[in-house]
């Protein structure tokens, strides 16, 4: 590989980390399951390195990134005609430059945004939070299962939110802005 | 954004409250603090979004990004052209020089292990030979992956609190760039940043010799309550027989003050939460007897606050005091 050809990749990697968590869960909005996604997410990456060298590595890339994401998950779903009879196959007719559609990413991009920094959180807050989040625990039955006090999961929960509140900063911003365009428009 | 120092400390009723663990009083509590300023009910707005987002389905998918990296950089590798003539000798001489280099690489890789901190974190690892380590933020260690046989030897850039674990026959030595510390089995700090002109060494139990790398014959004994200073400039060990419980705060959030200046009190808050403090100018002959104990930095802030009549702003990760100054006493 020559030094050009590593930079390039350095940068590939880059765009890959940043915006593959967020992606993923954008085309799973549409197709509703995480492995295609995936596949999808994959696919454009894969486009994008194959025209590398025609690729503008410094022009900002994230509406490109979600346009093609959705695009291909569109024509998944009309190629997988089994995908139509979910709930969101509506949604098939978002255009591109429409606000639901750049809310949609923004949102997305919120939601990768939060998973990295859950998966970065300490093993033990991470467990408190998703045991809480994701299954529904109340605080006393954290503690009874994990064997601590009810104040301890307290300050783990809490603490988790500070460390989210923290990494997100730039992002909850955004979605502020977002939500005061649409009380505008009501 | 010109947020109030109340920013700080709703994090934990605005938690349990979407958690809803709230009880009746810290509901209305929590009313009346969205009332009270128009920047409350914005955080709060923020709050809400991070809560229910944080908790949509979408994320219970797990995604490994090194695994999905690893997936694509295969499928992207084999699927480079194929070199021919004389070009496919070279690549593969290329490949061999790779493979070579990767080696050396990873036989080097494979002897260190290295923990590190970042800006804002502070971590706790336990040696190989049980001894356990708290980093402080920006910090790092590195050791050899046969830690504990036949040698304790680590480096040390940053600052570290050591419990160690005795063992006369193994002497435990922490190399810093300047300094070399020689333990048998204590507890201790040692703060060894690179843009401090001293090397500072705080022994809590048990004793440990303090040298610098230059000479390490000549070492200077420090025991428990004593501080070590190693001075850069001249590599000359100075000894401060008062232990500074502020000096690792960071870990045991213990801090006392005695008649000390607001810059000093600034020092070491920024030392023990990982913030920046900036002071104006007519602040810094205030001075303060008063000590915490396990306090988190929003209560700190009230104690200063009220004390000092100080104004206190929240900027990012820096704290703001302002305020009429003090009178010479």
């Amino acid at each position: 590989m020559t030094q050009d050809e590593h930079i390039q990749k350095k940068k590939f990697e880059e765009l890959f980390r940043e915006h593959f968590t967020g992606l993923c869960y954008f085309a799973q909005k549409y197709l509703g399951d995480l492995d295609s996604s995936k596949e999808i997410v994959h696919s454009v990456f894969i486009k994008i390195w194959e025209s590398r060298n025609d690729f503008d590595w410094e022009k900002p890339a994230k509406s490109y990134l979600f346009t093609s994401v959705y695009n291909r998950s569109m024509n998944f779903i009309r190629d997988n005609k089994k995908f139509v009879s979910s709930d969101d196959a509506e949604t098939g007719n978002l255009t591109v430059e429409s606000s639901e559609f750049t809310d949609s990413m923004e949102i997305s991009e919120l939601e990768g945004k939060i998973k990295e920094s859950i998966l970065k959180l300490p093993e033990k807050c991470r467990e408190i939070f998703e045991l809480n989040r994701f299954e529904g625990k109340k605080y006393s039955e954290i503690a009874e299962k994990l064997g601590i006090s009810i104040k301890t999961v307290e300050n783990q929960m809490s603490k988790a939110l500070k460390v989210l509140r923290t990494d997100l900063k730039d992002y909850l911003y955004i979605f502020i802005l977002i939500l005061l365009k649409n009380k505008n428009l009501l | 954004m010109n947020n109030n120092t109340e920013h700080i400390e709703p994090v934990e009723l605005l938690t349990k409250y979407f958690a809803g663990e709230t009880s009746e009083a810290e509901n209305t509590q929590l009313a009346e603090w969205r009332k009270a300023m128009p920047e409350n009910e914005e955080e709060y707005i923020r709050f809400e979004k991070l809560w229910n987002y944080s908790g949509s389905d979408a994320l219970k998918s797990e995604i490994n990004i090194d695994k999905e990296w690893n997936y694509l950089n295969s499928k992207i590798s084999g699927k480079e052209k194929p070199v021919f003539g004389v070009g496919r000798i070279i690549a593969i001489a290329a490949s061999i020089l790779l493979i070579i280099s990767l080696g050396i690489v990873g036989i080097r890789s494979t002897q260190y292990i290295s923990q590190k901190t970042g800006n804002t974190e502070t971590a706790e690892y336990i040696l190989p030979d049980g001894s356990i380590i708290n980093l402080n933020a920006n910090s790092k260690i590195t050791y050899n992956k046969k830690f504990g046989e036949g040698s304790r030897k680590l480096k040390l850039q940053g600052e570290a609190f050591f419990n160690v674990t005795p063992n006369k026959e193994v002497p435990f030595v922490i190399s810093t760039r300047q300094a070399s510390i020689e333990v048998v089995g204590t507890k201790f700090n040692v703060k060894a940043y690179k843009h401090q002109a001293e090397v500072k060494v705080t022994v809590t139990s048990g004793k440990v010799n303090l040298s610098s790398r230059k000479e390490p014959r000549v070492k200077t004994l420090i025991i428990a309550g004593e501080t070590g200073n190693l001075k850069k400039e001249n590599l000359s060990v100075e000894k401060i027989e008062l232990e500074n419980i502020n000096d690792y705060a960071w870990k045991t959030l213990e801090m006392s003050f005695n008649n000390a200046d607001l810059p000093e009190v600034a020092d070491v808050l920024e030392n023990t939460y990982h913030i920046s403090v900036q002071l104006e100018e007519k602040l810094k002959n205030c001075r303060i007897t008063v000590s915490f104990e396990n306090q988190d930095l929003a209560d700190v802030l009230k104690v200063l606050k009220s004390t000092l009549g100080l104004k206190i702003q929240v900027e990012n990760n820096t704290i703001i005091l302002s305020g009429s100054g003090c009178i010479q006493e």
